[in-house]
Order: structure tokens, then sequence, then C-alpha cells
């Protein structure tokens, strides 16, 4: 069954890969419309791997938007090498990190709550876990990890914590992911490996010996 | 201690330490779980709505066609450097069109040239240099000219052949300046006289060398070498 479930999303994969470069031939060819469905169809990676980098959901926006206008208009340079995909997130990637090289504190706001755009209201991810249905005292203890978690992930050297988010965002490959940061795929697994080890270190220092 | 009592104590320290690889798996397992889902709690947001709206409009209020238009764009990248290598050789060269000397009345330069004469096998002095041309002034346009000192127009006259000029030319060098004639309706003052600039004519030397004679060597002395006494030959 595994082996069924690879195969299914591999094959998902080259279809949305197949799609993305229909769309990208169209949009060569002049029609915008054809970039918008493109937009459409990746908002969701590159906002979270604009998230992962600034760790704000306002400039996360604003450089995924940057990100879609910069590729439309070096969209006649795209020589299908790669995926469509990988060559946005890259797109993005750059961008979020010359968006975070301008900000100060970016382990403050990870640390804090982060403005919500729509509502305005504060955004606290600690919320959800508190509605996730768990039991009183798995839900406390949960939300004392989360919350020790936080400001532990946020001090991990730029490297480990970049790739630890990449690759908890679910919206990226391994190869993806490593062809965005232009390192090894070994290299990425290593580093995603290492902030893991790191923070469990930390973790148990703090007295989570017995979880 | 019993043997009993050890392999008791052994057998309990295997359990104990088997308890704890169990419980540091549980917790290291834990301690995963919950990585996992501070980063997925962290990264768990929607885009906002519209992002394709804006990422639109941005894009229209881009160039026209901005896909078509890279084409233009790197033909422009390449014109730029070529427009201003243009504009730089022509302010260069601009300076020099102004100042080229313009062509001198063909008697004026007549009268004024003296050619040296010199033995056969030199060459002959350059012809004189040409002066600026001075246009034509009818009497007409003199009179139309408005009064006041600061509106007088300029006059000028065309020195005819008929016109001596006021400085004898010397024999070998050649009068290169112009002397403007005072005009009789009273426009502006005469100039004053300049003095004749001579340049001298250049005369290069002879070419030809003098013969080269070559004495026949003096013929070389015999060398006699005496032969080697039989005990110095080499074997």
């Amino acid at each position: 069954m595994p082996s069924i479930d690879r195969v299914n999303a591999a094959d998902i994969a080259d279809a949305a890969s197949a799609m993305d470069h229909a769309l990208v031939r169209r949009a060569q060819a002049g029609d915008v419309e054809a970039f918008g469905e493109l937009v459409e169809r990746n908002r969701r990676a590159v906002f979270r791997a604009a998230l992962a980098a600034v760790g704000n959901p306002t400039e996360a926006d604003d450089v995924a938007q940057e990100a879609f206008v910069t590729a439309f208009q070096k969209l006649a340079g795209f020589r299908a090498e790669s995926s469509f995909k990988t060559w946005l997130l890259t797109i993005t990637w750059r961008k979020a990190l010359d968006r975070r090289k301008g900000l100060t504190k970016w382990m403050h706001r990870l640390a804090g709550p982060a403005s919500s755009i729509d509502t305005g209201e504060e955004w606290d991810p600690m919320d959800r876990i508190a509605a996730g249905g768990q039991s009183q005292e798995d839900g406390l203890l949960t939300s004392d990890l989360q919350r020790r978690l936080r400001p532990l992930i946020a001090s991990l050297p730029k490297k480990l914590r970049d790739a630890l988010l990449l690759a908890g965002t679910g919206e990226h490959s391994y190869d993806e992911i490593a062809r965005m940061l232009g390192i090894p795929v070994g290299t990425f697994k290593w580093r995603v490996s290492e902030a893991r080890k790191v923070l469990k270190q930390k973790m148990r220092a703090m007295g989570y010996t017995d979880v | 201690m019993s043997e009993d009592g050890g392999r008791s104590s052994e057998a309990r320290g295997r359990t104990d330490a088997r308890w704890c690889s169990e419980a540091g798996g549980r917790t290291d397992a834990r301690l995963d779980l919950a990585i996992d889902r501070a980063v997925r709690e962290l990264l768990d947001v929607e885009p906002p709505a519209g992002l394709r709206g804006r990422v639109m409009q941005r894009i229209d209020a881009l160039s026209p066609n901005p896909v078509a238009s890279a084409f233009g764009r790197k033909l422009a990248w390449l014109a730029l450097p070529i427009a201003a290598a243009a504009i730089l050789v022509l302010t260069v060269l601009a300076p020099w069109r102004s100042a080229a000397p313009a062509e001198v009345p063909p008697r004026l330069a007549s009268s004024a040239q003296s050619e040296p004469s010199e033995a056969q096998g030199e060459l002959a002095a350059p012809r004189a240099v040409v002066t600026p041309p001075v246009p034509p002034v009818t009497p007409s346009a003199s009179r139309r000219a408005p009064a006041g000192p600061s509106a007088a127009t300029p006059v000028a006259r065309v020195i005819t052949p008929s016109t001596p000029l006021a400085v004898p030319a010397p024999p070998d060098h050649e009068v290169v300046a112009a002397v403007a004639l005072p005009d009789a309706a009273g426009g502006i003052g005469e100039l004053a006289a300049i003095a004749p600039i001579a340049i001298a004519n250049i005369r290069p030397s002879a070419i030809i060398s003098a013969e080269i004679s070559i004495a026949p060597l003096p013929p070389l002395a015999e060398v006699h070498i005496a032969p080697l006494s039989p005990p110095d030959r080499r074997n």
C-alpha cells in the first residue's frame, strides 16, 4: 500500500508539473490569464515559503506578490530545465531573504503573536492547539511544549531553522527545497536532522526528559 | 553476594536499561511529534484572500506586454552603450570640425606665395595655408542695418586681387594672416593691422646619401702551424 501511495504521489506531482508547463507556454505567448492561473495554483506554496523566511504573514504576502511579479517579468527566460514550481520558489526564497535582511527582531516576531491581515486581530497559533479536541491534560502539556519550542526554533542558526521550517510546510519535496536553497539534498536532510537534534537536546536540558 | 542475588541484580539492570531506552525512545518520539506540530502551527497559515487579484493588478501596471517586450529590453541594453559611444565621438570631433581651416581665395594665395629656387633633388616648398572665407556684402544689406552702435551689423569685404596687401611678403616666407579693410559706411571700426606671421619654408634635407665606398680587405697573413712532434701526437 505505501508503494501505491508513493506512485500516486509521483503521478500527481508529474501531472501538476505538466499542467504548469502548459500554462507557462500560454503565458509566454502573451496570455496573462494563464499566468493568473499559475498564481492560483502556486500561491499557497509561495506564501508558506516566504513565511518560513520572514515569519510574518503581512510581509510574507508582500514577498509573495513581488515573487509572482518578478516571475512574470522573467517568464521569457524560463527554460523548463526544472519545474516551474521549483523555479518560482527559488525566486520567492531570494526575495524573502532580501526582505529578511532588512527585518529586525525576526525572533521577536516568532516568539510573540503575529498580526492577521484580514481581521487585524492578534494571531496566536496557540489558539489552534487549544481548539484541537485533546484532553485537557494533553492539551496543557502540548501547549507548554509548543510554547517552549517556538523561541527555541527561533534561536536556531538560520540555516538549520530555514531547513526545518521549509521541511515542515508540507508543500515542497526535499528535492524542490534543496534546489531552491541551492544545496545538495543530502546537505538539506542533514540540516533538518541537526535542527531536530539541537531542539531535543535543549528540551531535555529544560527538563523534558519523560514527556 | 549470592549468585541468585547477582543474577537477579543483573536481570534488574538489564530491565532498567531497557526501560530507560524505551522511555528515552518514547520521549524522543514525543519530542519529534512536538517539534512537527510546532512547525506546522507556525506555518499553517492560509495566504490572504485576493493574492491573485493583487498580483494581476501589479502586472497590469507594468508595460502592456512585458513578456513580448523582453527582446526589446535586450535591444535597449545593447543600444545604450552604442549610443553613448556615438555621442562621445561626436563631442570629441565637434571642436575639430568648427576649428578646421577654410579655403582661401586662390588669387590671394598666389600673390603671397614665393617658391624658393633650390638645387636639383630638393623638394619644393609647400603652398600657402588657406584662410577663412569672407562673405560678400551688398550695399543694400548695410543700409538695412538698424541705427545705433549696439545694433551695428558687422561688414566685411572680400579681398580682391586688385587690393594690395599691406605687408610685403619676404622672399622665403609666406604670409598667412589677412587684414580687414575699414568700412566706408561706418560700420564696425577697422581692425588693427595684424603683424604678419611668417613661417619659414620647409626645406627637407636631401635624401640621397653620399656614396659609400668599400675598400677591399687586406690579404690575410698565412697561418703556419708547425706539425706536432711524434711524442706530442695524440693516439
